[in-house]
């Protein structure tokens, strides 16, 4: 009788422990698990900012150059209050795409910008 | 004495035949310099002007006059330039179809090319021109840089009424001329050609068809079959027609090209006839489709059109005070029309459903004295509600109008009729409108010039802004040019120059890929 009762008393603990061990362990992958998303929020966040300020650095360097880009192509000007004939005033759509990569994760910032310059001595209008 | 008289009659006639020289194209034969003719050449003449050999030498003696009679007999004599590569001194302008190379220079010589066709109706060509109510256009020059082949000129006109005819002379330089090709009613699929008064218009690469083309308007004043042709620049061979279907009449010479869906390729074309009519079809893959009517302006009784132009604009729709800001991207339409021999210029909405009519334009005639020209806001409500507006200059204009920073320059001359040839003594002035309302933008509405003003260019000037000046002469017109401001009906400012490249910003999109592990 005395040795059935201590038997059971061992499967109960083992029991318990083994129940116990399983709580813990998805405990701790909970865990790992939410530091993982939040970090990976922050992740997110820094490359974007990184890819941002990449990009704003691109069009800055973009819009300081004078020499022409390669990819571009010339097209009519988008419409202003204050519009120019075409002949006079001329357009070059750009188009600046920035990437940043971190692990499996990639951003991409697409600009597209529109250059209006006055050529000297376009066409002439004749009637 | 008489022989002495005599001589010197030959001579003088003899020096102004030296003087200049005088090209045509023999058919089956080739050029021809008019004044150094051999004897079958000579009899291919005569019997193409049905008159005997010595008529015909009679009539070769009076040429020079009947061609400076001919060059006395109109306004619309603006010269286009010829570029350096072929000689930057000469100026071309076109009489119906007869091209003189004229230049300032002494020690050269005056060009003509006469078209063969031209010929026997030559002395008719005075009173074609001496008409005023209507617009006589000048060739088309093709330059270098469009053509693709270095040190070319291609020059595409258009010929007289009662021989209509266009064709296109290829030179390399002033002493080779060459007929590149001729199109008459005889040419195939040309029977119903019975006017050619217009301004060739180049199509530059469209998707399909490789080469260049040109759009050359059959301005023939009853029932045509065919409103325009599309033809290869290189050979004149027929491309397209478009049919005549809504009972379309007397299409003027002036027609203009869009790019509507921006796609770097103009796939639009918008004409209208003498009376005031506007169509628009679409062009794509040598085909003409979706022909409809814009605006019919007849009510305003033009006589002719001289020109059309497009313009893509931000126009406001919203009305006055604080609604002001609110703005449309549209297709405008300005086009310069004649009536009574002066211009009324026409901005207007091109609408996608509605067809304007006159009574849909607001009339925004400057009046003589300045401070009546005031703006009421029902005028402007009804510009940005309706079609747009018209207004009646005192002259004729003389260049496309310049559009620039939202103002309108406008080049007019009051022709002395007496003294057609003699554009000096007539007199000239310089408009500039506000694009939006047709106010006047500067102190003074319209600044008297000197001399008849050429065509009009933007140069930077030393305030560090633009100036707007003339260029044949060089001379400063406007000193400091204006731009229109969106920020009230009239507001402006001073164009600065290191405002220029401007760069603006369309779009930015954001794209976010793959995962965290």
């Amino acid at each position: 009788m005395m040795m059935s009762s201590k038997g059971f008393i061992l499967i109960t603990t083992l029991i318990l422990m083994l129940i116990l061990s399983c709580i813990s362990l998805s405990m701790l992958v909970q865990t790992q698990l939410s530091q993982k998303l939040a970090g990976s929020a922050t992740l997110s966040f820094q490359l974007k900012q990184h890819t941002q300020s990449k990009h704003l650095q691109e069009l800055k360097q973009l819009k300081q150059s004078t020499a022409e880009s390669d990819t571009f192509v010339i097209a009519p000007c988008p419409a202003n209050y204050a519009a120019w004939s075409d002949w006079i005033s001329s357009c070059e759509w750009y188009q600046v795409r920035t990437t940043e990569r971190q692990a499996h994760h990639h951003h991409t910032v697409t600009s597209v910008l529109v250059r209006q310059s006055l050529p000297e001595g376009g066409r002439d209008g004749i009637l | 004495m008489e022989f002495y008289r005599l001589g010197l009659c030959l001579l003088l006639c003899s020096q102004q035949l030296f003087a200049d020289s005088f090209w045509s194209h023999i058919p089956g034969k080739g050029s021809v310099q008019l004044t150094e003719l051999s004897a079958e050449q000579h009899q291919s003449l005569a019997q193409h002007l049905q008159l005997d050999a010595e008529q015909t030498t009679e009539w070769l003696n009076e040429l020079p006059t009947l061609l400076e009679t001919i060059s006395c007999s109109t306004v619309d004599i603006q010269g286009q330039p010829l570029p350096a590569y072929i000689d930057a001194s000469y100026q071309l302008v076109s009489y119906a179809g007869a091209l003189k190379f004229r230049t300032d220079d002494k020690t050269k010589q005056t060009i003509w090319w006469l078209p063969w066709t031209l010929l026997p109706t030559l002395s008719q060509l005075k009173t074609q021109l001496t008409d005023l109510n209507s617009h006589l256009h000048q060739p088309l020059l093709i330059a270098e840089q469009e053509l693709g082949i270095k040190g070319q000129l291609i020059i595409v006109s258009g010929s007289s009424i009662s021989q209509p005819a266009y064709f296109a002379l290829k030179l390399d330089s002033l002493a080779n001329l060459e007929l590149l090709w001729s199109l008459s009613a005889s040419a195939p699929g040309f029977t119903d050609l019975a006017g050619a008064v217009g301004q060739p218009l180049l199509i530059e690469q469209q998707k399909g068809s490789p080469g260049l083309s040109l759009l050359l308007a059959n301005t023939a004043a009853k029932d045509p079959k065919t409103l325009i042709y599309k033809v290869d620049m290189m050979t004149g061979l027929l491309q397209a027609k478009l049919a005549a279907e809504q009972n379309i009449s007397g299409v003027s010479g002036a027609m203009a090209l869009s790019d509507q869906n921006r796609d770097s390729v103009s796939d639009s074309l918008v004409f209208g006839s003498t009376a005031g009519q506007i169509w628009q079809v679409q062009l794509e893959h040598n085909q003409f489709y979706q022909l409809r009517a814009v605006a019919d302006l007849s009510a305003l009784n033009f006589s002719d059109i001289q020109f059309i132009r497009t313009l893509y604009a931000a126009v406001p729709v919203g009305g006055a005070g604080s609604d002001f800001h609110s703005r449309r991207s549209q297709w405008l339409v300005l086009l310069g029309a004649l009536r009574q021999q002066n211009t009324v210029f026409v901005v207007l909405k091109a609408q996608s459903e509605d067809v304007s009519s006159s009574s849909d334009l607001v009339d925004r005639t400057l009046p003589e004295s300045p401070e009546l020209a005031l703006l009421t806001s029902q005028h402007w409500q009804h510009i940005q509600q309706k079609s747009g507006w018209f207004s009646q200059l005192s002259g004729r204009l003389t260049h496309i109008p310049v559009v620039a920073a939202g103002v309108i320059y406008l080049n007019l001359l009051k022709p002395n009729t007496e003294q057609l040839c003699n554009i000096e003594q007539s007199s000239s002035a310089l408009m500039a409108l506000h694009l939006h309302h047709a106010s006047a933008v500067y102190r003074q509405p319209s600044l008297p010039l000197d001399h008849a003003a050429g065509a009009l260019k933007v140069k930077a000037n030393t305030q560090g802004g633009f100036a707007l000046i003339e260029q044949h002469r060089q001379q400063v017109l406007i000193e400091t040019m204006l731009e229109i401001s969106p920020d009230c009906t009239h507001c402006s400012k001073t164009i600065q120059r290191d405002s220029f490249p401007r760069w603006q910003l369309m779009g930015t999109y954001h794209n976010e890929e793959g995962a965290y592990e």
